[in-house]
C-alpha cells in the first residue's frame, strides 16, 4: 500500500507559542506515522491581526516568536502567508492555500491536514455575539472531510460536540 | 532579605521540563515573599537506591542533569550523592549541601528541599524488608530545620498524605505548597522512558540537549 503523504497544518494565535503547541505537532506526527502515513512537514500559521482579538499582539512579533519556537525543529516551520494579510482569512482558505503550495512542492498526492486542539472543536457549534455562527457549516464540512486531526485537551468534550453535529470522525 | 538555596533530589531518569519547572516555580514563589534564591541544586540518587532495570547508571543520569541545566543561570547538577556507592538518606544529602552553601554563601543562607507531590505520597511507603522508606523523625527535621516546598503533581494529594500521618499532621501548615499555574504539566520520566522505547518523539518535554544525550548514548531503548 502506498503511504499517504501528509503535511500537518496548525493554525492559531501563537500569542505566544508554547511547548503545548509544539507537543501537539510532535504527537500528531507520531500518531500519523504509526498509522502508516509519511509526514513531510509541519506548518505553524499565526492568525492575522485582523482576527481582532484584543489580547493579540502584533503579527510581526507573533511570527518572529513562532520562527524562534521552531528553530530547533527539523520538520516544523512557520509560515507568514496568513498573518501577513491585514484581514482575517477563513481557515478553509488557509488550508486551500497550503494544499496548493504543498502540491507544487511535493506532487498531487500530498494532503494537508489541519491540526486543532479539542478546545477549537468545541467552538464548531458556537455562535458569535451577533448571532451568526462562528464557523460556516459548509466550511466545517469541508474541513472535517478534507482531514482534521484533533488533540483533546483536558476539559474538552469534543466527541460530544462532533457527534452532536453529525460529523464523521476520521 | 532571607537568602536560600534549593535542593531537588530524585532519580532524574531522565530529567524532564517538570523537574526544571518545579525549581523555577519554587524560586518565583520565594521571591514574592522576599526571599532571595542563590542557587538550585539537582542531585540524582545513587545507583544503589533500587535495582529496577529502568534506573540507568548514575554516570548517565548526572550527565543528563548537566545537559538539562546547561542553559540555566542558577540551577546546577551535583554528583556528591550519586557518586557514593550506597544510598544516602535525604536528611544527610541536605546536611551535606547545607554545609556546602554555608561555605559558599555564608552562614545565614538556608537550604530548602523542593519535591513533587508524588514524593510526599512516598512518605508512607514500606520497603520490601518491612522497614519504612522514610524515617518520620527525618521528615520532621526536613520540615522544621530546612524547609519543604511541594509542587503537587497530577493525582498526588500531598496535603492529605501529610495530614493523615499522625506524626506529621501538626507540621502540615509549615510545608509550602505551590502550584505551577503557568505550565501545568503531566509529563513524567516514566512517560518519557516509555516514549523513547516506543520510538515516539519526546521533543519539547525535556530539553534538546537531554534528547541529544539520550540518542547519542542509545538510552532507554529497551
Amino acid at each position: 500500500m502506498e503511504k499517504q503523504r501528509v503535511i500537518i497544518l496548525a493554525c492559531g494565535s501563537f500569542n505566544p507559542p508554547t511547548f503545548g503547541h509544539l507537543r501537539m505537532l510532535e504527537d500528531a506526527k507520531t500518531s500519523l506515522e504509526s498509522d502508516g502515513s509519511q509526514v513531510l512537514g509541519g506548518i505553524l500559521s499565526p492568525v492575522s491581526d485582523g482576527y481582532g482579538k484584543k489580547t493579540l499582539i502584533n503579527a510581526i512579533h507573533r511570527m518572529a516568536m513562532t520562527v524562534a519556537a521552531v528553530s530547533g525543529s527539523d520538520w516544523i516551520h512557520s509560515d507568514g502567508w496568513e498573518c501577513s494579510k491585514p484581514e482575517w482569512t477563513k481557515t478553509v482558505d488557509v488550508i486551500a492555500h497550503h494544499q496548493k503550495e504543498a502540491e507544487k512542492r511535493f506532487g498531487n498526492d500530498v494532503r494537508v491536514l489541519l491540526l486543532v486542539g479539542g478546545d477549537v472543536v468545541e467552538t464548531f457549534d458556537k455562535f458569535n455575539s451577533d448571532g451568526t455562527p462562528v464557523w460556516s457549516s459548509d466550511d466545517l464540512s469541508e474541513i472535517v472531510t478534507s482531514g482534521l486531526i484533533v488533540q483533546p485537551r483536558p476539559g474538552s468534550n469534543l466527541e460530544k460536540t462532533l457527534e452532536a453535529m453529525n460529523f464523521e470522525k476520521r | 532579605m532571607k537568602r536560600v538555596a534549593l535542593l531537588a533530589v530524585g532519580s532524574f531518569n531522565p530529567p524532564t521540563i517538570a523537574h526544571l519547572r518545579m525549581l523555577e516555580v519554587a524560586r518565583t514563589h520565594l521571591q514574592t515573599i522576599n526571599t532571595q534564591v542563590l542557587e538550585g541544586i539537582m542531585s540524582p540518587v545513587a545507583d544503589s537506591y533500587n535495582s529496577k532495570p529502568s534506573l540507568i547508571k548514575a554516570f548517565h543520569r548526572i550527565q543528563l542533569v548537566r545537559e538539562a541545566t546547561k542553559t540555566s543561570d542558577w540551577i546546577r547538577a551535583d554528583d556528591w550523592e550519586c557518586s557514593r556507592s550506597t544510598w544516602t538518606r535525604t536528611i544527610d544529602v541536605l546536611t551535606h549541601h547545607k554545609q556546602q552553601v554555608t561555605e559558599k554563601f555564608g552562614s545565614d543562607v538556608g537550604l530548602m528541599l523542593v519535591v513533587g507531590g508524588d514524593l510526599i505520597d512516598s512518605f508512607t511507603r514500606i520497603l520490601p524488608d518491612g522497614s519504612n522508606l522514610w524515617n518520620p523523625a527525618d521528615i520532621i527535621r526536613i520540615i522544621t530545620e530546612f524547609g519543604l516546598i511541594v509542587l503537587p503533581r497530577e493525582g498526588s494529594k500531598p496535603l492529605e498524605t501529610l495530614e493523615k500521618m499522625n506524626s506529621l499532621a501538626q507540621y502540615s501548615d509549615v510545608v509550602t505548597i505551590v502550584e505551577d499555574e503557568v505550565c501545568p504539566t503531566a509529563v513524567s520520566s516514566t512517560r518519557l522512558r516509555a516514549a523513547v522505547s516506543a520510538g515516539k518523539s519526546i521533543k519539547y518535554s525535556t530539553t534538546d540537549d537531554v534528547i541529544q544525550y539520550i540518542n547519542d548514548n542509545n538510552l532507554y531503548k529497551v
